[in-house]
């Protein structure tokens, strides 16, 4: 590999093994591999370009997805993908080209499939999915608060009717303005995740360039009012792999890095 | 096939597995009853069909009555089962538990329920989806 090659992907790689080590999985049998492998690489940089050192990171993820496939979210499943990217990168001399089109065509795939499950889903378009989230929610929950008059001991009052389920039907306690307010923003989100898959996979000039803003104005919007590290910083990986602008470069690096700081929303304003 | 072929096939592998796996995950979801949020087709935050509405509650028959039997040291494991609940690997994981030894004294049978929350109605009810029971290792 080019030394030139080499400082194009040294950023996205690091940044793969990041999230391996941090927001993979916190079953250890994994994480703690994925730590060793950070470090290797971290302290003997010259490792990060051998395609052996990326068969290694591939297969233990590979281990871990079909470990945890039941379990886990599909983060993991996308953190193999990107994995496996980087394997092929490492064997051939344009690494940064192998890159640019896996992460064009995983975003659109992953942002298509998202949007294709959501309309296809019956409680979904009904708003159902957004209108439970916003009463029963810990993360969602703080919208319904903050919009509606419903309470935050209203919520933890809903979670705790939920258990107790199995024992006869429960009442949840909602608001008038749930509703209107589910629908909002159900088809916002349709809305977003649906242009993100068009323009990553439509391949016009105008389509182009609406790429990576659309994916941070995504990143923005949905991760700080939800905070999925996981699935958050492994889309800001492909979106820094898929630009070959500097300033959007530097503005997913910018988001790689904040992005974990909205989890603590959680304990400075819990709901 | 030429080296440049297989190098755009092998440039194409990841793209090509996220799609293989996407396909085989709808399969599941539509026959099997695979939680949208899992399987690496993304339909994460798409139902409200999750495992947080799916519950499994296991009881052993004693001569004292029926006991619930608690599951917490298997969490893991229900919440995969309950994510993917079929027939078949409720009864492996029912099995599973008549052969482990905490089970309350003198359990005579154990008994898996699956059930699913119906979120359509408010006040919400728990519809029985699966029920099996089990004498081995008893």
């Amino acid at each position: 590999m080019r030394a030139s090659e080499q400082r194009a992907v040294k950023p996205i790689f690091l940044m793969l093994l990041i999230v391996c080590a941090f927001y993979a999985t916190t079953d250890w049998i994994f994480a703690v591999p994925f730590t060793s492998l950070f470090a290797a690489a971290v302290l003997c940089e010259r490792v990060l370009y051998h395609w052996f050192f990326w068969t290694l990171v591939t297969a233990l993820l590979g281990f871990s997805t079909a470990h945890l496939w039941l379990s886990e979210g599909n983060h993991l499943f996308l953190l193999f993908y990107v994995a496996l990217t980087a394997l092929v990168a490492s064997h051939t001399a344009t690494p940064r080209k192998v890159f640019r089109q896996n992460a064009r065509l995983m975003i659109g795939l992953v942002f298509g499939l998202a949007t294709l499950w959501k309309v296809a889903s019956e409680d979904y378009v009904s708003s159902l999915f957004y209108a439970h989230l916003l009463i029963t929610d810990d993360r969602l929950g703080a919208l319904g608060v903050l919009f509606t008059d419903l309470s935050r001991s209203d919520i933890a009052a809903n979670q705790q009717a939920l258990l107790r389920a199995l024992d006869g039907p429960v009442q949840l306690i909602t608001s008038p303005g749930i509703h209107p307010l589910a629908v909002v923003l159900t088809w916002l989100t349709v809305a977003m995740e649906a242009t993100i898959a068009v323009v990553f996979l439509g391949n016009t000039s105008f389509l182009r360039r609406l790429r990576s803003l659309s994916l941070l104005v995504f990143l923005l919007g949905t991760y700080t009012l939800v905070p999925v590290p996981g699935f958050g910083t492994t889309l800001a990986c492909l979106g820094y792999a898929e630009t070959s602008s500097k300033t959007y470069q530097m503005l997913f690096l910018l988001a790689f890095i904040l992005m974990p700081l909205t989890s603590l929303r959680y304990y400075l304003f819990p709901i | 096939m030429n080296r440049s072929h297989v190098r755009a096939i092998l440039h194409a592998l990841p793209v090509v597995t996220l799609i293989v796996v996407a396909s085989i995950n709808a399969v599941l979801v539509v026959r099997y009853d695979l939680s949208a949020w899992h399987g690496g087709g993304f339909g994460m935050f798409s139902s409200v069909d999750h495992h947080t509405s799916r519950f499994i509650r296991v009881t052993a028959r004693t001569p004292q009555g029926d006991r619930l039997v608690d599951l917490e040291a298997y969490a893991a494991e229900v919440r995969a089962l309950k994510n993917l609940p079929t027939p078949r690997r409720m009864s492996a994981f029912l099995e599973k538990l008549a052969c482990a030894a905490d089970l309350p004294a003198q359990t005579s049978a154990l008994q898996l329920a699956y059930y699913k929350l119906d979120l359509t109605r408010n006040p919400v009810v728990a519809n029985l989806r699966w029920q099996g029971d089990t004498g081995a290792c008893l």
